[in-house]
């Protein structure tokens, strides 16, 4: 789709000109990526200021003397003044370099690195699972609009929304780990033990996260669908000769999936927090786990470095949520960039 | 093969209660004929439309008969009458900027058309739709073929959606106020570009607009409608030479371009005083009795039975000789 940029002149943009436009288009995201950073790297470092408990006390135990902690506190860098500290941290962090673990004694960005292969593939996981599911029954509902099935589906969709993810994990493991013997109850083999074990230890948390997605994403896909085919263009492909399913599939679902993308990328987001929860539940060594026991570490390097990790990974899901806008919208790949 | 309604009635379910659009409605279209349908919004011409082409929205109902080719539509299955629609019924819609779909490029949506019914591969019906591009006047047609609704203008966009309806060689084009969205200047345009191409292709068209002076020029009978009933219908010359119901002729009086030619300063457009009766509550009597000046008592209980004033034009109205004497066109 990008290849027609040269065969179409839109809105009588020269070359020259759209290549401007597109420069200043990327100059201005990155211009908000830094602003954004800037924001939660100040946020984060501030909460981690006020958090009760010192990290050096927490490392030491709470019978070790005074003097060890202070000389450890002062090893660890935490007595300067806080401006001092945050100036130097986010001055590493601008060189690509980031801190080491107090508990850990490893770089946080390799830490990062191991536990990005548990959470990223559990939240595509998830994602897709989410998406086919809310594909699936957002479209039946649209299609069985007031109808019972369109009832179910609402129903089952509202239950879906209220049921808390952990809970959720617990009857899962409950269910599918120890009454069927099915799947495992947590933990995680590593890929190079094979990729089918691997994959089976992230079954579970998958469907449990998933669960709640897709209850949300299946209603706005079953609104965003049935306020399509109210559009006369739809009435002009029938009019053409389409029947009811091929309109569905041809003219209602890219158009409808416009507003439907916005809503994806941010459950896309929600879900690297959402791991938090359910890799805990599970066991799973991913990044969720990994921020929880660093907070109650007081692991404060690896707590600031992986919070501002996950901040610039949502920053970068939005802007690919932008290009798909673009992708599927032809009237957004002229008007803004 | 002529079209035929007949006695059609269509009833939308509304919140306050069944809505009567179209009431006891007959007339044909015979091959290659025009027929213009005029009548103010809610009227019933676009319902009667969506009736021929099987698409009335969801919960309306529909009574009576609409026969073409033999076999009544109405009675047909979905697919069936999807094996007609655009292949031998073709309609063009009102609003061009929304009628097409926004993501889809200009050459797939009247490629489609032909994909659908059979009678193209896809590199044929391509080609098939530079060449219909090229037929309603869009310059540079290889070109839009590959753009988008978005990138043309409105007149642009509804010659492509006449050569989307056009794309199948239908013998029906039911055009649906395809003007009143455009500029002035345009209109025409367009008027004149359906009616070459209807004529070129021996298809029957129906024209439905609000404005006689739309429809006056371009088809050769005329329907007037009024409260989802028809009212008055004859061949264009003759109706305009004695035109015999009291709303036909406040339609007739009320239209701009006669207010401005009539004097030569612009004066006051004539309006019919009262208000369009209320469809849900619409009793049996004439529709237009409570805004009429010649009404009499039966009127309002009774539906009045057709008159001939000549062999090829009819008035549905008790006073029309009376209406008939104070007509000056």
């Amino acid at each position: 789709m990008w290849g027609d940029w040269g065969e179409i002149p839109r809105s009588g943009l020269s070359y020259a000109a759209l290549h401007n436009a597109v420069f200043a288009f990327l100059a201005k995201r990155f211009a908000t990526f830094l602003a954004t950073l800037f924001a939660a790297s100040v946020l984060t470092f501030v909460a981690l200021e006020v958090l009760p408990g010192d990290p050096a006390r927490v490392i030491l135990g709470v019978d070790a003397p005074d003097s060890a902690v202070a000389a450890l506190r002062q090893r660890l860098g935490l007595d300067g003044p806080p401006l001092e500290r945050y100036l130097d941290w986010i001055g590493h962090l601008a060189r690509g370099e980031f801190g080491v673990s107090y508990t850990y004694s490893v770089p946080v960005i390799e830490l990062v690195r191991d536990r990005l292969q548990v959470t990223v593939p559990l939240a595509l996981l998830s994602m897709a699972l989410a998406a086919a599911l809310a594909l699936g029954l957002g479209l039946y509902a649209a299609a069985h609009h007031n109808r019972r099935g369109d009832v179910v589906v609402m129903g089952l969709s509202q239950l879906g929304i209220s049921i808390p993810s952990f809970w959720l994990s617990l009857l899962l493991i409950l269910a599918f780990a120890v009454s069927l013997n099915w799947f495992s109850s947590g933990g995680f083999p590593g890929w190079r033990n094979g990729f089918g074990p691997a994959l089976a230890a992230l079954v579970l948390p998958a469907v449990a996260l998933a669960t709640v997605q897709a209850a949300i994403l299946a209603r706005f896909i079953r609104s965003a669908v049935l306020d399509t085919m109210r559009e006369d263009y739809v009435r002009t492909a029938r009019a053409k000769g389409l029947s009811a399913n091929a309109t569905l599939w041809r003219h209602v679902l890219r158009n409808a999936l416009i507003p439907v993308v916005t809503i994806l990328g941010l459950q896309f987001a929600n879900l690297l927090a959402g791991t938090i929860v359910v890799e805990n539940v599970f066991a799973l060594p991913g990044i969720g786990r990994l921020v929880l026991q660093a907070i109650n570490n007081r692991d404060v390097v690896v707590v600031r470095d992986v919070v501002v990790l996950i901040a610039a990974a949502v920053i970068v899901i939005n802007f690919v949520v932008d290009l798909l806008y673009a992708a599927i919208d032809p009237r957004l790949r002229a008007r803004d960039v | 093969m002529t079209l035929a309604v007949e006695n059609l009635s269509v009833t939308l379910a509304t919140a306050r209660g069944p809505l009567a659009a179209v009431r006891g409605l007959s007339f044909t279209l015979g091959r290659g004929e025009s027929l213009g349908i005029v009548g103010e919004s809610g009227c019933g011409k676009t319902m009667t439309a969506l009736a021929i082409m099987g698409l009335l929205p969801e919960g309306a109902e529909v009574g009576g008969r609409i026969v073409w080719d033999g076999q009544d539509l109405l009675s047909l299955a979905d697919d069936a009458m999807g094996r007609l629609r655009g292949r031998r019924l073709a309609m063009v819609f009102q609003e061009p900027m929304t009628a097409l779909n926004p993501v889809q490029t200009i050459g797939d949506q009247i490629a489609e058309a032909l994909l659908v019914h059979d009678l193209a591969d896809r590199v044929g019906a391509m080609r098939e739709a530079v060449a219909l591009l090229e037929r309603v006047g869009i310059a540079d047609p290889e070109r839009r073929v590959r753009g988008y609704p978005h990138q043309l203008s409105g007149g642009q966009r509804q010659r492509a959606m006449i050569a989307m309806a056009l794309a199948c060689k239908p013998d029906v084009l039911i055009a649906d106020e395809p003007t009143s969205a455009l500029d002035v200047t345009v209109q025409q345009q367009i008027l004149g570009l359906i009616r070459s191409l209807a004529a070129e292709r021996g298809m029957a068209m129906l024209l439905i607009s609000h404005d006689l002076a739309v429809v006056a020029g371009n088809v050769a009978r005329l329907l007037v409608m009024y409260a989802g009933r028809g009212v008055e219908w004859g061949e264009t010359a003759q109706m305009f030479g004695a035109l015999a119901h009291p709303y036909a002729q406040g339609l007739f009086r009320s239209a701009p371009a006669r207010a401005l030619t009539a004097t030569t300063r612009p004066r006051r457009l004539p309006t019919i005083a009262g208000q369009v009766p209320d469809l849900v509550t619409l009793g049996e009597g004439c529709p237009f009795a409570e805004r009429c000046d010649l009404v009499e008592e039966p009127c309002r209980s009774r539906m009045p039975e057709w008159q001939a004033l000549a062999p090829e034009h009819r008035v549905a109205c008790r006073r029309a000789e009376e209406s008939l004497r104070r007509w000056k066109p």
